[in-house]
Order: structure tokens, then sequence, then C-alpha cells
């Protein structure tokens, strides 16, 4: 491996982001742990309602909302055979249960008859009876007093061991003992309060292309049968659905990007299910634009063609897509594209276009817009001579005009982590790490990612600055600051020399010294090792023959010294720690040199290990 | 760090928002489930009938178990002579109210021949032995201070409104006035909607309601969905305003659909879908 990436610094950045990742994930978790609407059956809630309206009021009625079976005047069947089954079940309302009557029920949902009561409980409700004392009888449970059928209903309020307490209607009782019921047959009804559990059985994989998408789900409870349970589903931060008894969903024309469903099952005893089952997924956009390559090094004279590929996801046929891509620049002939077309969704069609440089310096900017359906899609091209600005301004003062020759290609990765700034001679070192095949990726002067409009430095664990890539930047605040925070965050910044000792100013840390043009040259023994480091393991001799032009005059206080110029003692390797991260500065121009077959072994090692 | 993460669990589970959901699981009311609970309904009434009957036939059985059954067994017979309606019973239970030694039995068997009152025009004979017996048992049981309010209701209820109206009026307790329409009881309905008691307040609302002053009772109601603390007391407005049934009142039960309690939440659900259908 050429670039040694992890130290401590960034281990400590890299666990941070984990760190900030978890934390995201648990609190995506934590709402789905407890998701907006939960609900069981709430035998507290029953259990305070028993105690509040257990008897009349000062004016003597029971609570108005209901019916009163004790009084045949308060009741629709002018019924005065009491009221206990229908308190009952007012409890158990309140505790979120709706009735599912076997017999009779009033528009009020209660069930005024004992006994049916009881065997509504039994078949609607899933609830399980036993004729003795079962250890699962709490508060919310209700006992029956039977006679063949039952014929009074007593709800449970509390329980000591096996000492029962309830309240009750006709006659009207607060935490009675059981007890005072002795001598009456009784049957216990245990009520279900284990939620249903949730799956998810048909659904979308991680990235559907298309936005359409199909659920289809079933539950499972201890009680309740599959067929009578009840799902509510949702779609990202929208409302929960009604209930219902479907188990299949579809959803048309969702947005791009990413989306989560969630169901949650519940059960005959309005238990819902706690932890909804959940499945995300993101819907892709409905066209990409591609263009290759994002970006080329076209040497004087030379022509490059870049194919623009349209991939239609889902955009209907009857819609128009327009393709433009133009670009200008003093010296480039960009011949650009003006296309309208219809395509089938599904399928992706390709066009070009031709940058040639026709004596051209510096860089030309093509623009590539597809539009369709009232929205575009833009990649920005970036091609670049590998002609200096000024020829005569480099770092070997011994140099006569040539082209720069690079004997390894460039391995160009949009998605590589390491980044080349694009300006000096960066491309060198592309070219230099394309030795090692290295894969990495230019990055402009504005600090934007070549090629990948939707990353940018922070996604970077490395920049590298060229030789002479600082020039002009210097004084650029924007550029500064944003060197900063990349470092601070964790990032490293490899530079190599400068034309004015100033221009590494621009670099977090301020370092400041003597650049090319202020320094006399020299290769042979032109540094020696100054500070230990693992990274000359593989040196055998404490001179090293390298093309280094500067040193360094100034640098924080807590910068490691690794190399210095033999000449004059002065630095012309120093690394120091920024933030979380770190900077090292090189005053070397191997980069150039690689291009102009000036380079040694020695340095390219320092390079490779820097 | 750890610190940190506690926090933002606990502000998830702060922000939170709280759910909406109500129960489930009852059938749709479709037109077969209302023919099938209509039919239901009679059966159950038919049932009532049927046990009533068996009851009646069990009357001389239950007096001579009364004598000597103790603590519930008592109350299930008194319960039973009740429902039998039969005369016979009603000299029984008057023997109750006058002689029984417990207080609670005493209390329940004095209501019991209170609700018979509703079937005496159905029943001369009935009529006769709640005239002979219990009318003066009930007398006599108005002079224990326990039982007063009871035997006043009771009373009421058997035809003795003179003498039992002023005693309800002046002990408070309007329900078997309010049940009968009694305009007496107007104003210290309208009195009891200023008491302290928001249960107070709801009692005198619903009681108001009956008598057609709404005006009365809906502002009284809309402060108690307003300001009242106990979901209970506000779930059971919610069932004043459905009887209200005007523009207003459904209003102010459709707030109550964003109350912080499901189960307030619940009963205005059902209560709009009620009174949709009863429009």
């Amino acid at each position: 491996m050429m670039i040694k990436i992890p130290n401590k610094y960034f281990i400590v950045s890299s666990i941070f982001w984990k760190l900030l990742l978890f934390i995201l994930i648990i609190f995506t978790l934590n709402i789905s742990l407890f998701p907006t609407t939960v609900f069981s059956y709430d035998r507290q809630a029953a259990v305070t309602y028993a105690d509040k309206w257990w008897t009349r009021d000062a004016a003597g009625y029971y609570n108005r909302m209901y019916y009163d079976y004790s009084m045949p005047e308060r009741n629709p069947l002018g019924s005065e055979a009491g009221d206990c089954a229908n308190f009952a079940s007012q409890c158990l309302i309140a505790g979120g249960v709706t009735l599912n009557s076997v017999g009779y029920i009033d528009d009020k949902g209660c069930i005024p008859g004992a006994e049916t009561l009881r065997q509504s409980l039994k078949t609607n409700h899933y609830t399980l009876e036993s004729a003795f004392l079962p250890e699962a009888l709490t508060i919310g449970d209700i006992v029956f007093l039977v006679n063949g059928e039952a014929w009074h209903t007593l709800f449970v309020v509390d329980r000591i061991g096996n000492d029962i307490y309830i309240n009750c209607h006709t006659d009207d009782r607060k935490h009675a003992p059981l007890t005072e019921f002795v001598g009456e047959s009784m049957v216990y009804l245990c009520l279900d309060s284990t939620p249903p559990e949730t799956t998810i059985e048909e659904g979308p994989g991680e990235y559907v292309s298309t936005p359409d998408v199909s659920f289809s789900w079933s539950g499972v409870d201890d009680r309740t049968p599959t067929s009578a349970l009840v799902y509510s589903y949702k779609l990202d931060n929208g409302d929960w659905s009604e209930y219902t008894k479907e188990t299949t969903r579809s959803f048309s024309d969702l947005g791009e990007g990413e989306h989560t469903f969630y169901v949650k099952a519940m059960d005959i005893m309005a238990n819902e299910d706690l932890t909804p089952a959940e499945r995300s997924f993101t819907v892709g956009p409905p066209f990409i634009l591609t263009v290759n390559p994002p970006f080329a090094e076209v040497s004087k004279g030379e022509t490059v063609t870049h194919t623009v590929t349209v991939k239609n996801n889902y955009v209907p046929e009857s819609e128009t897509f327009s393709l433009s891509a133009y670009g200008f620049a003093p010296g480039w002939s960009v011949s650009g594209l003006s296309e309208s077309f219809s395509l089938e969704p599904g399928s992706e069609a390709s066009y070009s276009f031709l940058v040639a440089n026709s004596g051209g310096y510096g860089d030309v900017d093509i623009d590539v817009d597809l539009f369709a359906m009232a929205e575009t899609r833009s990649q920005e091209v970036y091609d670049w001579s590998a002609e200096p600005y000024n020829p005569y301004e480099h770092p070997d003062e011994t140099y006569e005009i040539s082209s720069s020759n690079y004997p390894t290609p460039w391995k160009i990765d949009t998605q590589s982590k390491i980044g080349i700034l694009l300006s000096g001679w960066g491309n060198g070192l592309g070219h230099l790490l394309g030795r090692w095949n290295v894969e990495t990726v230019g990055v402009k002067a504005d600090l934007t990612i070549v090629g990948e409009p939707e990353r940018d430095l922070s996604d970077l664990d490395v920049l590298l600055i060229g030789t002479g890539g600082l020039t002009g930047l210097e004084n650029s605040y924007t550029f500064r600051s944003k060197l900063a925070g990349f470092v601070s965050q964790g990032g490293i910044i490899i530079s190599l020399t400068s034309q004015y000792g100033y221009e590494l100013n621009a670099l977090p840390g301020s370092p400041s010294g003597y650049g090319w043009s202020e320094d006399q040259s020299c290769h042979t023994n032109a540094v020696y090792i100054d500070a230990y480091h693992p990274m000359f393991a593989g040196q055998d001799s404490a001179n090293l023959d390298a093309s280094v032009d500067g040193y360094l005059t100034q640098w924080p206080n807590d910068a490691t010294i690794l190399l210095r110029r033999t000449k004059n003692q002065m630095p012309a390797m120093v690394k120091y720690e920024y933030g979380q991260g770190k900077v090292v500065v090189l005053t070397f121009f191997t980069d150039w040199n690689y291009g102009h077959s000036g380079w040694t072994e020695n340095e390219i090692n320092e390079i490779s290990l820097a | 760090m750890k610190k940190a993460v506690v926090g933002i669990l606990m502000l998830g589970l702060i922000i939170t928002p709280i759910g909406n959901s109500v129960g489930m699981g009852q059938k749709l009311e479709t037109e077969e489930t209302i023919e099938a609970n209509e039919e239901a309904r009679k059966e159950y009434l038919a049932k009532q009938e049927k046990e009533r009957e068996k009851l009646k036939k069990k009357v001389p059985k239950l007096i001579e178990k009364l004598e000597t059954a103790k603590e519930f067994k008592r109350e299930r017979i008194i319960h039973e002579l009740g429902r039998s309606r039969d005369p016979r019973a009603v000299k029984a239970l008057a023997n109750v109210v006058l002689i029984d030694t417990d207080i609670k039995i005493r209390s329940f068997a004095i209501e019991r021949l209170g609700v018979l009152g509703y079937y005496q025009n159905e029943d001369v004979t009935l009529k006769e032995a709640l005239n002979d017996f219990a009318v003066p048992a009930l007398k006599t049981a108005l002079n224990n201070e326990n039982l007063t309010v009871k035997a006043a209701e009771a009373l009421y209820r058997l035809g003795e409104k003179g003498l039992a109206r002023p005693i309800l009026l002046k002990k408070g307790s309007f329900g078997v006035l309010v049940d009968a329409r009694d305009e007496t009881v107007v104003p210290y309905l309208k009195a009891r909607l200023q008491s302290e008691d928001p249960m107070k307040r709801l009692s005198a609302s619903y009681g108001l309601i009956d008598f057609n002053e709404i005006s009365l009772a809906l502002p009284v109601l809309e402060n108690i969905m307003k300001s009242c603390d106990d979901k209970f007391i506000r779930a059971s407005a919610i069932g004043a305003l459905e009887k209200i049934n005007t523009e207003k009142a459904l209003s102010i039960i459709e707030s109550a659909l964003k109350d912080e309690d499901p189960y307030v939440r619940q009963q205005s659900k059902k209560a709009i879908k009620r009174m949709r259908k009863n429009k």
C-alpha cells in the first residue's frame, strides 16, 4: 500500500463518524420502537375507570355517556336486570378494547348481558376461560358468577397473592374481595394483552428503478387467529392508516429517494404490535445522465471523444428528453450537443461530443444538461491541458521546454478517497500514483470533485497538492477555510513545493518558506533524515537524492521535521497535526519531474510513503 | 458520550408524538349487522322475560331462602325477587327494608322496590302491593339518615312525588326528577352548573339537556372539554355533547379528535359517527 492513511487521528475521526452513524441509527430505531401510535389493552386505564364510575354520583346516576341497565327508564331495553356486564364493558372500552359481540350490543358499544359478554370475550376476543383461579389472572380481567350461564360480572381491580379484588355494578362494589361471593360458581377470564407480530412478506428490494411499489404482509398473534388480525400502515412520515383487514398495499408515483414503509398488526383485544415491521428502499431517479470520461487530460493537438449516456428509468415515452452540452475556452473546441428525443422506459441512448485542444492551456468546462418531466440532470465535464500555464516558470531552472511525458497513466476513479488538486503539476502526482495502480480523483480549484457533483471534499481521506498547486490560491479565503475544515475534521493534506514560499500559507497551520523561485535546487544528497520515521525504514543512507527545491522557514510548533536540506539544514519535509487531521509539506517537485524524467527512486519512495 | 446518547434517546422519546389509534375489532356496521343486532336485542329481551317467568315461579322459595341466607346470597335473592316483579316479592322486600340489620342490603332492597314503580301501571296487583307494603316501609326508611335519599328516590318512583320531591331537591339527588322531567329540578340544575366539581357540572349539564336547556349546558361542556384534567369526565362530556347534537356540539367533539388521550379520541370518533347516523 502506497498511501499510509490510518493514523490515530484518522481512527479517532473514523470512530466519530461511526458513532454519529450509530446515534442516527439508534434514533431511527427509536422511532420504530416507539412509533407514533402505540396501543394495547390498557389494564391500568380500565381499572382507573372502574374506580371512577363504580357507583352513582350525587345525582344518582352512573356515567351518563352509557346506559344504565339497572334502571328501566335509563336504557333502550327498559331493562332492570342489572348493570354489571354493561359496567365491565365500559371498563374494557376504557382500556382500549372495542367489543365484538356474539349477541346484543348497544349503540355505545356495551354488552348488557353477562353471558353474552362472556361468550363474546371467549369467541370473538379469544379470551381463555378457567374454572380455577389462574396464575395469570390480573387486574383488568373478569370473573363471572355462573349458574350454567353467567349471571353476574365482576371486574378485577387488584390481586394480592390469591386474594382477588373486584369492582361491580348492581349492587355496586369497590375493591371488594372475591371472597364476598363465596359459595357461588365462578369462571375466570384472562384477557390477552400480548401484541401480535407483523412481517412484511413481499415488497421492493433496497433499490427500485420505478416509482411504483407494492407490499404484502402478515401477522401472527398468540390468541387472535391471523384471519382476525387488522393492520395499519404508513409510508415515511405520513399518518398511520385506519386499521384494515387488507394485507396488501400499492403505492405509485413515489418520489425519487429513500422511503420506509411500516406496518403493524393489531389483535382483537386492541393490542398493537409495538415493533412495526418496516422496509426501507430507495426509488431511483426517473432518468440518469452519465458522461464518460468525466474529465480528461487533453494535450495540444489532441481530440477526446466524450460519450453521454441517457438511461430512462420511468419517464413515459410520451415525454421528450432535451440534451445539451456546451463549453467554451480560448484554444479549445467543443463540438457540443443539442438533441431532443423520446425514449422507452427501461432503455438507454448514447450521444457523443468532441473536445479538441487546438493550442489552449488551462482548462475548459463543459456543461451537460438533460431535461425531462420538468427535471434537469446536469453534469460538468472538466478537461484540461497538461501544458503548464507558463512553461518558463517551473521548479527546475535548468529545464528546457518540452511536453510532459509521464511513464505511467493516471488511474482515475471518481469514487476514490484520494483527491489530487488539479492545479500546478498535480496531474503528475496522478500519473505517479498510477505507477502503483493507486486510483485517485481530480479536485478542482473550487475544491469540488471532478465528475461527481454529489461528492465534496469531506468525502475524501487525503488531498494531494502537487508542485505549484497553491499558486494563485493562497489569498482565497474560501479555499483556505475549506482546506482548514477538511483537515480539522480528520482529512490529510500532502503538499509538494511551491513557486514562492508564501503560497504555503494557504495550508492549514500556515507554514511558510522559500519556493523554487527563491532557492537553488539540487538533487544529489539534497536532503538528510532529521527525525526517524517508519517511512524511512527502506533508506540505507541518511542522505537522500531527491528533486528538492525550496525549504521551510516557518512551521507549527508541534510539527515534526523529518527531512532537512543538506545545504542549510532547513526543513524539507515536516508533518504536523491540525484538528483531527494532519498536514505533510514536502519541498519536492517529484510530480513535475515524473513527467520530465528527472525523478529518483528515493523521492518516489518518500512521496509514496508519505 | 454515553450521556449524549441517552440524551438523544430521551429526546427521541419526548418528541415522539402520542398516538391517535383506537381499538378495533368491531364488525363493520352494515345493514346486515344492524338487522342481526336487532334480532339479538329481541332474543335478549325474550330471554330476560323467560328468566322473569322462571323467577316468578321461584318467588315462594326465594322468600323462604331469604330468611336463612347470608351475605351475598341475600343480595342475589333480593335482586331476583325484584326482577320477578311479583306482588309477593314486594312484601318480602319491604320486610327487608324494615327489619334487616345490614344497611347495604336494606339500601339495595329500597332501590329494587323503587325500580318496580316503572312497571306498576302494567299490573294492578303489583301496584297494590307496592302501595300496601313498599310505600309504608319506605316512609319509615326516610327516617334513617343513611337511607333517606334512596327511600325518597324509591318513593318518587312509586308516585309519592309530593313527599319525595323536597327531600330529593334538598339532598341534591336529582336523577329521578330528571328521569321524570320534573320541572322543579331545573333551577337546581342551573345552580349546580356553578359547582367547582366538574363531575357535578357534567351531571347538571346532562340534566339540563334533558330539559332542552342546551344553551346553558353547551358552554359548560365546552369548558370541561378544554380545561378538565380527568379524561373520563372529558369523555363523558362528549356523551352529553352527542345528546345535544347541534353543529356547535359537533365542532367541539371534532376538536376532541385531537385530544391528548386515546380514550377521549376514541369516544369522540364514535360519537361523531353516531351523530352523523342519527342526523
